[in-house]
Parts: C-alpha cells; structure tokens; sequence
C-alpha cells in the first residue's frame, strides 16, 4: 500500500511562524519510517505557497489551492493522502470531489 | 468552514465548496466554547463530545455507531491542542486543560477504523518551538504509528 506524506510548512499561510517547522521536525524524527516499517510505500510532498507573503487572507488562500491539488493528484494515485498541515482544509475538500457525499469527518 | 457556514466564497476560490453535512461531522475533545459557539454547536447537526477533566461527556460508542449507519468512509482530522497539555503542550494556540489522554486518542482512532475506512488524515497544530523535552513530538508521532497499523489492517 502506498502512503503520501504531505507537508504543509505554513500557518495561515505564512512560513515565518515557529508551527511551520512541525512537518519537518516529524520528518526529521522518523514520520515516514513509522510507515515504511509498517510496509507502506511512502513518497513525500511539500506543498508550496508560490508566491510571496503579503497577507494571510490571499497568502493561506495560495496554499490551500496547491494543497487541493497535490491531494487530488496522490488520490488519483491511489495513495492513501496524510498530511502535516496547518491547512487541512483542501484535503478535505478534495476528498469531496473524489469521493461521495457519505464520507463522513471527524476532527 | 467545512460545513459552509462560514467564508463560502474564499472555499469557492480554491474549488468545490460543496460542504459536509453537519450530519456527518462529529467533533471529540472540545473544552473551550465561547457563548456564541455553543449556540450554534447547539442549533446544528453536529455531534460533539466534550471533554472535562481529561473524561468524555458523552457516549462516543453510540455515537460512532449511529455514525456508521449512514456514511462508510472518513477524513480524519487531528489537532494536536484536542490532547491534554500536559501530554501535548507545543501547539499552536494557547492549551487548555483537561483534554484527551493518548491512550484516548489511540482508542478513538482504534474505534473509528474498526467502523469506516479511513481516507485521509491531518494531523495538525504541532509548535515545536512551544514543545517541552519532545513531548508533543513523541506524541505526534505515536499517533502517525497508530494510523499507519489501522490504516495496514484495514
């Protein structure tokens, strides 16, 4: 089975906030060999923001849209999506788009 | 946001806003509500089970069965600060006391995969530069162990 780890080093959309160290600090200290040792395929992504940061509102938005579309693309791989986020926002939502209404959440 | 109450058009931007039934949404470990959030928590269909004094104020069992009746896969979203401080205290917001053990935690994830398949995670909220002695760290990654063992055996 195939698992993507997906980083999203941003709070609020903003890489300047100690938070948005966490993904590679879980990396650092062995995220993806916990699933490598459980016989998962693992590829691991980071998502970029793309542009410089002005302001949270247009820079999370930034994020977000790369976010949905990096979860689109591993779903369309069949990986199983984890992300390290401050965003998980688009995974859900990408979820919805590939998935049906009787998906349920918790948080 | 997710169940379209709220920012409907900056969700728009990024695509799809089609949101999650309230119905489908079910909320574990909340400890600090302000009025106006408890009464819109209250006026919806979402099911919520607070936390006190590290205990669940409500059967999360029946509610994961009434759950399993209607929808058959999950998104599972996990903030770091829903943990106990004292277990998880570098996060992002300020802590609150009294939240989930891990041991909580493991059965919760434990109890979810038994009922839905699990689609995706987030695990999120994690403030190394908040962290005291790993904490939060060993914690974090306890949790990505117990996802990937439901996530294999599912």
């Amino acid at each position: 089975m195939q698992i993507s780890l997906i980083q999203v080093p941003y709070m609020v959309g903003d890489d300047r906030h100690s938070s948005s160290d966490g993904p590679q600090h879980l990396l650092q200290n062995g995220a993806a060999n916990i699933f490598t040792s459980n016989g998962f395929t693992v590829s691991v992504d980071q998502v970029e923001r793309g542009t410089a940061y002005r302001d949270s509102a247009t820079a999370s938005l930034a994020v977000n849209k790369n976010l949905k579309k990096t979860v689109n693309e591993r779903l369309w791989r069949s990986r199983f999506p984890s992300c390290s986020p401050d965003h998980a926002m688009s995974a859900q939502e990408s979820l919805q788009d590939s998935t049906t209404r009787d998906a349920g959440s918790f948080g | 946001m997710i169940t379209g109450h709220c920012y409907r058009s900056y969700w728009a931007q990024i695509g799809d806003n089609t949101p999650v039934l309230e119905s489908a949404t079910v909320i574990f470990g909340v400890r600090d509500l302000d009025p106006a959030e408890q009464q819109r928590f209250q006026q919806s269909q979402i099911r919520m089970v607070k936390w006190r004094d590290g205990n669940p104020q409500g059967n999360v069992q029946t509610i994961l069965d009434d759950l399993s009746k209607r929808v058959h896969e999950f998104y599972l979203h996990i903030d770091l600060d829903a943990l106990d401080p004292e277990i998880a205290p570098g996060i992002v917001d300020d802590p609150v006391p009294g939240g989930l053990s891990l041991h909580q935690m493991e059965d919760l994830i434990r109890a979810m995969c038994c009922r839905l398949r699990l689609r995706a995670a987030a695990l999120t909220t994690y403030n190394p530069g908040r962290d005291h002695d790993g904490k939060t760290l060993r914690v974090s990654l306890r949790v990505l162990e117990v996802l990937a063992e439901f996530t294999r055996a599912s």
